[in-house]
């Protein structure tokens, strides 16, 4: 049988295994630097498991030669993602805001304030990248 | 934009699902382009034309 995956199908096959295989590793061996070795465990081969599914599921169905997305389904993700975006990044503006401005100091805050940040320079540099390139 | 899917592919007596095979979308897209809801992109354009055998102007109307 000839298996002739995409690059992306590869990737998240890869990907899928290598979660399940740290998963198995902190299952068997617990080590000392994960604090909660059921919940690592659990997330990590659910997370695995379902890369490697997924992967399985778009293989087969680009093999069978059935559409089941195409360029509509790819234009409104990309409204979809712009819009969810949008509004992560408001919410997780204001909620920084708020907190500094009512002086509430949340252990959480410092998390907060680096998502935005992340979320804000990510959309930035993915942007200038995809300008760059079309 | 305007388009006349519908009477193309009546000439052709043809379902939706089968114009979306032909062309490699799914049926529902080709169910928004004929009801307007949806702007093919040009590729897909140039592959309804082709389809057809006739000139994208003939299927879409810039309006």
């Amino acid at each position: 049988m000839v298996i002739n995956m995409k690059a992306q199908e590869i990737a998240s096959f890869t990907i899928g295994i290598f979660l399940v295989t740290i998963g198995i590793y902190i299952w068997v061996y617990e080590p000392i630097w994960v604090s909660s070795v059921h919940g690592a465990t659990v997330g990590l081969i659910g997370a695995g498991v379902a890369l490697i599914l997924i992967a399985l599921w778009k293989y087969k169905i680009r093999i069978s030669g059935e559409v089941r997305e195409d360029e509509r389904d790819y234009r409104i993700a990309e409204k979809a993602s712009f819009k969810t975006f949008q509004i992560i990044f408001i919410v997780q503006g204001f909620l920084y805001a708020t907190l500094g401005i009512l002086d509430i100091q949340l252990p959480a805050q410092p998390v907060v304030g680096v998502l935005f940040a992340i979320t804000g320079i990510s959309y930035a540099g993915i942007f200038w990248l995809y300008r760059r390139n079309m | 934009m305007k388009n006349n899917i519908k009477v193309w592919r009546a000439k052709k007596d043809i379902t939706q699902e089968e114009l979306a095979k032909k062309v490699g979308v799914t049926r529902q897209t080709i169910n928004a382009i004929e009801r307007g809801k949806y702007d093919p992109s040009l590729e897909l354009a140039f592959g309804l034309a082709r389809f057809f055998d006739c000139m994208i102007e003939d299927i879409f109307t810039y309006e």
